[in-house]
């Protein structure tokens, strides 16, 4: 395709923090994401990633600059429709059953009806949660949410994936099963955008990487460009913002 | 304290009130003077309450038409000043609040006229001291063929207010309309003994007690 | 079909509350005590009749307020709108959504508190399935729920849901209950300025529940409205609510999420 999953052109987000005072939470922001590739999405508390991760979908309305996802702008909810966002917080209806829940989130999707008991078995298999279906949300631990938070951005198929601090409130197993996942829709034909504190994670999994901080773009490229040999990623990071290694002699 | 608990607390607080309601009456007071239940937890609201009750009665005496006679009009009846000018869409609604609202003048008739009763009944429980309920409601029941129960709401009404001459006249005349000549006489001379000019109607009442007092005494007289 | 889903939610969100549970099993209590209560020496049908009913109405009424308070409010709160608003759906079927789930919520709350009504007058041997009156009554206060939810939407859109229940029902009552009165004192108003023309426009802007008000209609046995009417008082409602929706999906429109 010509067209990148994700570009964004020179985004600026502002938000007002008082009467006459304003926080620059994204400066001049720009970076593509092409087709079947994971993008790791990185940079300290309050760089500026959620907001631009909202500015994509369209939570934050009328930014400067532009937003295109799948190749339409991002105001334009049919941009949405090839998209499966997971959040940072794992809030969703605690009233719902996981089953019920995965079946709203396909119905909303617009997904056809005959093929959303399929599609709610298998989101929920992908992230090991089939055995909970019948559980209501209420009961679910953190990790599990994150699970289910993870089936929902899933259920409808989508090609591009959002992730939100995917790996936040996993156990090891669980981190694992989720590598293993973000491996999987790679070789799916998926593109992902997931942001993360876990450089580890990051570095396992990740094509490339887009490093913020305080709202501008310090760093995008492939991993193994940043990280010198015998180094990690999480070394690198604090190298790009200038921060002193805390082993250094 | 978790939601479910304080909904809970506030559905058996309404159920108690209710049921303690409902049973309170068919106990037998310590005192005449013990205020219902309603009134110890409520308080003052009751008398706006009482009121409302009240009116209501009469509301159902027109069978929902809440003046007498018809509803409001337009302004500017035949003989009054003209009136404002008419904005746009007013005759639209003032049509519609015509044709919704219930505008004839119609009284109950007949079996239909009981349906006033349970507003007198709950005027008297929420305010045991609305004198115009207790004897508007005893008038009622005797007017509907209930004259026990007509003598019963009456009899209640003096022991909670002991010192209103106009329920003891009141009491005098429905004796007096029952033929209880003794029971009359001993109403009407307590009514004329607590007598006090204090409303537009007291002078009027008074000549009453005393027509009726007259009357019960030359029945009384063997022939 | 998004709309729908969403729409979906709301009303499963009822129903696995237990307030709705709550007020019927107090409503059934007082249909009890009323059927027990020794007025007179005969049946006041049209006392437990208009007693229950007015319970029957208001509680719907107080339910509707706040379940449509929070369902925008609280989506922003938790987060969960999030979920939602990823999806291939605009803003204004977002709102739609909402306001259609709290109506219908609202509804299958008054439906299983009116039946209960039902069962009263059956038992009373007073005015029962068969009047067309008592349906009129059913379809208006249907047509209020679904204005006052509506209604209460829009606030919440714009305020908190504590202000949007406030205000939503301080205008049902006041339209309700002193919606003619207000009419009349406009009528007499003399032509001072424009503050004739401001009341009277506001008032055209008020929602107009007293129309739907049929209650003592169906009390005091005065028949069913002309089907005509009716069919007019109903479009008034339905289009209001849509009115009051498209104003609410407007402001949401921009909101930053």
């Amino acid at each position: 395709m010509d067209v990148p999953a994700i570009e964004v052109k020179a985004l600026t987000v502002e938000y007002k923090t008082g009467r006459r005072k304003r926080k620059l939470a994204v400066d001049g922001l720009s970076f593509r994401v092409e087709w079947g590739e994971i993008v790791g999405f990185i940079g300290p508390n309050g760089a500026g990633k959620t907001s631009a991760i909202k500015a994509l979908l369209d939570f934050i309305t009328s930014p400067r600059g532009m937003c295109f996802v799948c190749g339409m702008p991002s105001s334009n909810p049919h941009a949405r429709k090839r998209v499966g966002y997971m959040p940072e917080i794992s809030y969703y209806p605690k009233y719902l059953t996981l089953s019920e829940f995965l079946h709203s989130c396909a119905a909303v999707s617009g997904m056809p009806a005959r093929l959303r008991g399929e599609a709610v078995m298998s989101a929920a298999e992908k992230v090991g949660m089939s055995a909970h279906l019948n559980s209501r949300l209420s009961t679910f631990s953190k990790g599990m949410l994150q699970q289910a938070g993870c089936a929902q951005a899933l259920v409808h198929d989508p090609d591009v994936l959002i992730l939100d601090e995917p790996m936040s409130g996993l156990d090891p197993i669980a981190r694992m099963r989720m590598r293993r996942l973000l491996s999987d829709l790679r070789a799916e034909g998926k593109t992902i955008l997931f942001s993360s504190h876990e450089l580890g994670e990051i570095e396992m999994v990740a094509d490339r990487i887009l490093l913020m901080n305080e709202g501008r773009l310090l760093y995008q490229g492939h991993i193994a460009e940043v990280v010198n040999p015998g180094s990690n990623l999480e070394q690198a990071f604090l190298r790009l913002l200038g921060e002193e290694l805390p082993w250094a002699a | 304290m978790c939601s479910w608990c304080v909904r809970m607390a506030l559905a058996g607080g309404i159920l108690t009130i209710l049921l303690a309601s409902a049973l309170v009456p068919g106990l037998k007071a310590a005192s005449p003077q013990d205020p219902d239940v309603l009134v110890q937890v409520l308080g003052g609201t009751t008398e706006l309450a009482a009121e409302k009750a009240y009116r209501d009665a009469d509301v159902y005496l027109h069978a929902g038409v809440t003046a007498c006679g018809e509803p409001a009009e337009s302004a500017g009846s035949p003989g009054e000043p003209q009136s404002a000018r008419q904005l746009p869409l007013m005759d639209l609604f003032r049509r519609l609040h015509g044709e919704t609202a219930p505008k004839v003048h119609r009284h109950l008739q007949g079996d239909e006229e009981k349906e006033l009763l349970p507003w007198f009944v709950a005027a008297v429980r929420l305010n045991p001291h609305h004198i115009d309920a207790w004897r508007d409601g005893s008038y009622w029941f005797y007017r509907t063929g209930d004259f026990h129960r007509s003598e019963e709401f009456i009899s209640d009404g003096i022991r909670r207010n002991p010192h209103d001459y106009r329920l003891y006249l009141d009491r005098g005349i429905l004796y007096h309309r029952l033929k209880k000549w003794e029971n009359s006489i001993r109403d009407l001379e307590m009514a004329r003994k607590l007598w006090k000019n204090n409303s537009e109607d007291a002078p009027f009442e008074r000549k009453a007690i005393r027509i009726y007092l007259d009357d019960s005494r030359k029945r009384l007289k063997p022939q | 079909m998004g709309g729908l889903a969403i729409a979906r939610l709301s009303v499963l969100e009822t129903m696995r509350r237990k307030e709705f549970y709550v007020i019927l099993a107090l409503i059934i209590g007082l249909a009890a005590w009323m059927q027990f209560m020794n007025i007179s020496s005969s049946g006041a049908g049209r006392f437990a009749k208009d007693i229950v009913m007015q319970a029957v109405w208001l509680v719907s009424f107080g339910l509707a307020a706040p379940l449509a308070a929070r369902q925008i409010a609280s989506d922003l709160e938790q987060k969960t709108v999030y979920v939602l608003m990823s999806r291939p759906i605009h803003r204004w079927h977002y709102v739609l959504g909402r306001t259609a789930g709290a109506a219908a919520a609202s509804v299958v709350c008054f439906a299983g508190l009116f039946f209960v009504l039902l069962v009263m007058l059956l038992t009373k041997g007073v005015h029962g399935l068969t009047d067309p009156g008592l349906w009129q009554a059913f379809a208006f206060q249907v047509a209020a729920l679904v204005m006052l939810c509506a209604i209460t939407i829009f606030f919440s859109t714009c305020g908190t849901p504590s202000g949007a229940v406030t205000f939503s029902l301080l205008l049902l009552i006041t339209m309700r209950y002193g919606g003619p009165s207000i009419l009349s004192r406009i009528e007499t108003m003399a032509n001072h300025g424009f503050l004739r023309e401001t009341a009277w426009l506001l008032y055209l802007a008020m929602p107009h529940f007293e129309f739907l008000n049929m209650s003592q209609r169906v009390v005091h046995g005065w028949g069913p409205l002309p089907v005509g009417l009716f069919v007019q008082i109903l479009a008034y409602g339905a289009a209001y609510s849509i009115f009051v929706t498209a104003l609410a999906a407007l402001l949401f429109r921009r909101r930053w999420l």
